[in-house]
């Protein structure tokens, strides 16, 4: 018996016990008829479905490539997959790198550091329908807290603006431009409307600050230790102890993101549904519409299956290049 | 880690679990339960087959709803109808008539018979009609024309509207415009419009005349006042980027160009939706002009009681002829979506809310006109709406555009009102209708096509 | 670290928490005002301006009773359908999670590997690709309109979690079982009075995370649960949010208030746990 758990898997045929193999199978059972029941046969049924015109109110109808021949030419689907690349591309690095930041200043032994964390952890407590109605509301354009503090920080840039481009000898429309300079309309204006809602997936970062700060109590104080010896300052230390000590956290939570991000759906759902115009109409959402408003379940199987591949691509791509930089010690 | 865990987690443990099971006692044991069904008079409802009934209005038009309901269960001793509110009911009616779990009656949208038809999932009305309850003859003809879009009879009428101008007359006097005149051209009200836009001392708008976007719900239809007919009953397809679309957006977004869309947002800041509430453009007498249905004069008289004498209404003009030449009418529905477990029952109840005394009720309740061909003289002797007589006026005309009974409406819908949100935002206005065409003729064919190659195949279930 | 370090860490860090905490704050201030007084903010900037700006007048405590008592949120039956979900998922998933894990680990047999692989897998799974064919079967089994969809699935084991407690298990040496093993302990004997004692700060872990992901949960609750009185917070706090008519902004804060408290008081009770619990169960993969 112990002889068999000694040996470690993968050398060559190992002994196992009937009853061992029924017992992890018996352990394992609720998770084996789960994946079977919520997984294998979903997924295979989407698939099939995605060749299919399909309302779920009628039987599918088998229809060829139509529905990702249609995903070719429909330009609102194009606009969804940009919006969320944008989104993706914008968003995964730079909360990736807040959270480290974040993380870097709630590891160092202050006072009350316990106050800060929990107040940076709070936000992703909320139902993410909540941090919508927040955040819509401190967005609106006239109402809102957001533009009634920009409204005097822009006043004053552009009057100094004003004042520099005066100087330079700027025309009257210019100087008048710089004087009117005023808040965007932020969920009201097609131009904004990403940005802010980008903004708002900066609230959300606790659960990954969380787990870059438990990363970085596992870095051992040697290190740092030996670092200073070797005359290394603060940015050295970041250099080339904390970031690649880090690495393998960085990773997991870049496939985290990456997975997150193209599945994003509540927030725009809550705060625009999607518009002004289509300015905020991410995939997810995109393919909920087309599935539960319009019944085009056979569509939205297609644009599902798009959805995976992409998915699986970007991480394939990720643990790729995490080969050059993930350190495993 | 510096320390093991235990301690901690032991205290937290404990305290979790005390938290859940104190909270999770106190809620299962206060927390309200759903309640037993019973009668308006306080009896319990005994052996009575509960019929659900799906309902999208709240506050008083709610409230006549469910005295109809009162007044349904009351009436006789079989049937329990339960009635539910339920917001953004198209779509969530949808989703439980595909997941099988569908209500046994429900308030239908007309923008959503089209797809609901094609997709088989109505019960057709046949034994209403055929027992001469509901006819052609029972409802205005553009009322007809919403319950049986393609002859048969698959919803009967609730409540109907058809929208009409509404103009403040004080900021008309204000303006020096004569306050009982309305525009009756287009360029009549383009000019009062301008003359009615005012800007404060620091250049931001202040009052606006007409906006296009307030209330914001027919921004697919504005064709219609232009002699578009937006779509083709003969063929399916739909008319997006004719002549008179494009004279109709090319006006729809001039409002835009002229006062500029961030000016135009930061002025609403979100309160063109606000359309039951005080903060209304309209009651707030941000905006003169406002193009909407009779319920409008129920909001104005809760919202912004002053205003009520001081209001006008008139059709809307049209580009080829007088005001009224066309009207945009519309009606909540009643329908029995496929797979209600209590068919009989709920044919029975659609009878009894559409006898004529319960419609009145109702629309009267609602501020709006009868969708009925007879109406009764005391409906209009009584109804709160001020202009009742030319709301019904407008009901009896032939020529009332209806949201096209299309099986790809919702889908047009969405697309055609986001076209024109683009074309507010500056958008070509020729080009981007253009496009739309081309995409929806594409939706539209692959619509027929596979219509007909599921007729060949026998597939509809 | 020096003093002139530390105090520039402070004033950061209470920098950073405004940006996380003022929209609490500001939530909160609202739904203490009146609709009129939410809306008029004052158009420029200026610190005579602030007291009107941030002060209720009056304070509008009636938008919490109002909330409460109104016939279309019905709070408390909400919070109950919520309450049963969330404590059935957190069960759910921390006991078919740990006994998966536990197989995974701990008991040597043929495919654990290909499950393990499996659920590497499935992690990366989005949810949309199963979303409509999902619909389907629980339609079949006559789930659609209850909260059956939203807490079964839990019971079979939720991949993230079963990684987390499979990598914590991995930590924790054989020698332990292999002495329970020999004293003539059953696996599930060692799982049960041994493992789940042991991992317990990871199972508290599994429990809160999996909890509030089922408390927040949106998606979900939006397509299966079809009745109104079978709603979650969530799901009625949008519904409250979309309903015809406009819901003002003043009585949508309270409602968001009363959704939000619970949670943040739970969080408070279990802050260290949620950090070291995390910290101990090795997620860095």
């Amino acid at each position: 018996m112990s002889k068999a758990v000694n040996i470690a898997d993968g050398q060559g045929r190992l002994y196992i016990s009937w009853k061992d193999q029924l017992t992890g199978m018996a352990f394992a059972a609720p998770y084996l008829v789960g994946i079977c029941i919520f997984l294998l046969f979903p997924l295979a049924m989407s698939l099939y479905y995605s060749f299919c015109d399909y309302s779920m109110l009628q039987p599918p109808l088998w229809i060829g490539l139509d529905n990702y021949r249609h995903l070719l030419t429909d330009d609102t689907f194009h606009i969804a997959l940009i919006n969320t690349l944008i989104y993706a591309a914008i968003s995964v690095p730079c909360t990736l790198a807040w959270s480290i930041f974040l993380a870097i200043l709630l590891n160092r032994q202050i006072r009350s550091q316990g106050i800060y964390r929990t107040i940076i952890f709070l936000p992703t407590l909320v139902p993410l329908v909540a941090t919508g109605i927040i955040w819509n509301w401190l967005f609106n354009s006239d109402s809102g807290l957001i533009n009634y503090f920009l409204r005097p920080v822009l006043g004053l840039v552009g009057g100094i603006a004003a004042h520099v481009a005066a100087w330079l000898g700027a025309g009257p429309a210019t100087l008048q431009a710089l004087h009117d300079i005023s808040p965007p309309a932020w969920l009201g204006d097609p131009n904004w409307a990403m940005t802010a809602i980008i903004f708002v997936s900066f609230w959300g970062v606790g659960q990954t600050v969380v787990i870059f700060l438990a990363g970085l109590q596992d870095i051992p104080a040697e290190l740092y230790e030996a670092a200073q010896i070797d005359g290394a300052g603060s940015w050295g230390r970041l250099r080339h102890v904390t970031l690649p000590m880090l690495s393998p956290v960085i990773f997991f939570n870049l496939i985290m993101g990456i997975i997150g991000s193209w599945q994003f759906f509540d927030i725009p759902y809550v705060m625009t549904a999607g518009g002004p115009g289509r300015a905020t109409l991410v995939y997810s959402l995109y393919l909920f519409n087309a599935a539960f408003n319009e019944l085009r379940m056979g569509a939205a199987s297609a644009m599902a299956w798009i959805l995976f591949l992409i998915i699986l691509a970007l991480t394939a791509l990720a643990f790729w290049s995490a080969k050059k930089w993930v350190h495993y010690s | 880690m510096d320390k093991p865990l235990p301690q901690i987690s032991r205290l937290f443990t404990w305290l979790f679990s005390a938290m859940l099971v104190l909270g999770g006692a106190a809620l299962l044991v206060f927390g309200d339960k759903p309640k037993a069904y019973e009668l308006p008079n306080g009896q319990p409802i005994g052996q009575r087959t509960v019929i659900s009934f799906w309902e999208n209005w709240t506050g008083v038009e709610g409230q006549a709803m469910r005295d109809v309901v009162d007044k349904f269960n009351m009436s006789q001793n079989r049937i329990y109808v339960n009635t539910v509110e339920v917001s953004t009911i198209d779509i969530k009616t949808l989703i439980a008539v595909a997941g099988g779990d569908p209500p046994d009656i429900v308030t239908l949208w007309s923008g959503d018979m089209g797809q609901f038809i094609a997709y088989n999932a109505l019960t057709p009305l046949d034994s209403l009609e055929d027992h001469g309850i509901v006819t052609s003859h029972t409802y205005v003809p553009y009322i007809w024309r919403l319950c049986a879009p393609y002859g048969r009879l698959y919803a009967v009428a609730a409540t109907p509207e058809i929208n009409m101008l509404y103009w403040n007359k004080l900021l008309f006097a204000a303006a020096g415009l004569d306050p009982d005149k309305p525009p009756r051209t287009f360029d009549e009200l383009n000019e009062m419009s301008h003359r009615l836009t005012l800007y404060d001392s620091s250049g931001h708008l202040k009052q606006i005349g007409f906006l296009p976007i307030v209330p914001g719900w027919w921004n697919s239809m504005w064709g219609v006042y232009f002699g578009n007919h937006l779509y083709n009953y003969q063929t399916g397809y739909f008319n997006v980027d004719t002549p008179e679309q494009i004279a109709a957006y090319s006006w729809f977004a001039s409002f835009s160009k002229q006062l500029g869309f961030t000016a135009v947002d930061s002025f609403l800041s979100g309160s063109e939706q606000q359309f039951d509430s005080p903060l209304n453009p309209f009651m707030s007498g941000k905006v003169a002009m406002e193009l909407i249905g009779p319920y409008f004069s129920n909001f104005i008289k809760r919202n912004n009681p002053g205003l009520a004498g001081h209001y006008g209404i008139a059709p809307f003009p049209t580009s080829f002829g007088k005001p009224g030449d066309v009207y945009h009418g519309d009606c909540d529905l009643w329908g029995i979506p496929r797979g209600a477990k209590h068919v009989p029952e709920a044919m029975e109840a659609l009878q009894f809310f559409s006898e004529q005394d319960n419609i009145e009720y109702l629309c009267d309740k609602h501020c709006k006109p009868s969708p009925l061909m007879v109406v009764s003289r005391s409906f209009i002797a009584n109804n709160p709406n001020p202009y009742i007589e030319e709301f019904e006026q407008a009901m009896h005309s032939q020529n009332v555009e209806v949201l096209p009974p299309s099986p790809i409406w919702a889908r047009v819908n969405d697309e055609l009102a986001n076209a024109a949100q683009r074309i507010w935002y500056g958008a070509p206005v020729e080009e981007t209708l253009q496009q739309e065409q081309v995409l929806i003729n594409q939706w539209t064919s692959d619509a027929l096509r596979l219509q007909k190659l599921r007729a060949r195949q026998g597939t509809n279930e | 670290m020096n003093t002139k370090n530390r105090l520039f860490t402070h004033a950061l860090l209470v920098i950073i928490a405004l940006f996380y905490l003022g929209p609490f704050l500001w939530m909160l201030d609202t739904s203490l005002k009146t609709d009129p007084q939410a809306i008029q903010m004052p158009k420029e900037f200026s610190i005579h301006d602030f007291k009107a700006l941030v002060v209720p007048t009056p304070w509008q405590w009636q938008n919490y009773p109002q909330v409460i008592h109104d016939p279309h949120f019905d709070f408390s039956l909400y919070a109950r359908n919520t309450l049963i979900i969330a404590v059935l998922v957190a069960l759910g998933a921390m006991l078919s999670s740990s006994l998966v894990a536990y197989s995974l680990a701990k008991v040597k047999w043929r495919g654990r590997n290909i499950v393990f692989v499996i659920v590497l897998a499935s992690m990366m799974l989005p949810f949309p690709v199963v979303m409509v064919p999902l619909y389907r079967i629980f339609r079949e089994f006559g789930w659609i309109g209850t909260n059956l969809p939203l807490w079964v699935p839990a019971f079979t084991g939720i991949p993230f979690y079963i990684f987390l407690l499979r990598q914590f298990y991995l930590t924790i040496p054989t020698e332990l079982s292999e002495a329970a093993l020999i004293d003539g302990c059953s696996h599930f004997g060692i799982w049960w009075r041994i493992m789940l004692p042991l991992t317990r700060p990871a199972l508290a872990v599994v429990g809160l995370f999996s909890f509030m992901a089922a408390w927040n949960n949106f998606l979900g609750p939006l397509v299966y649960l079809t009745h109104q009185n079978t709603f979650t917070l969530a799901l009625a706090l949008q519904n409250y949010q979309s309903r015809s008519g406009g819901t003002s902004y003043t009585l949508l804060m309270a409602a968001s208030v009363l959704i939000i408290a619970p949670i943040i008081v739970l969080f408070f009770l279990a802050q260290k746990t949620f950090v070291r619990g995390i910290a101990t169960t090795g997620i860095k993969g």
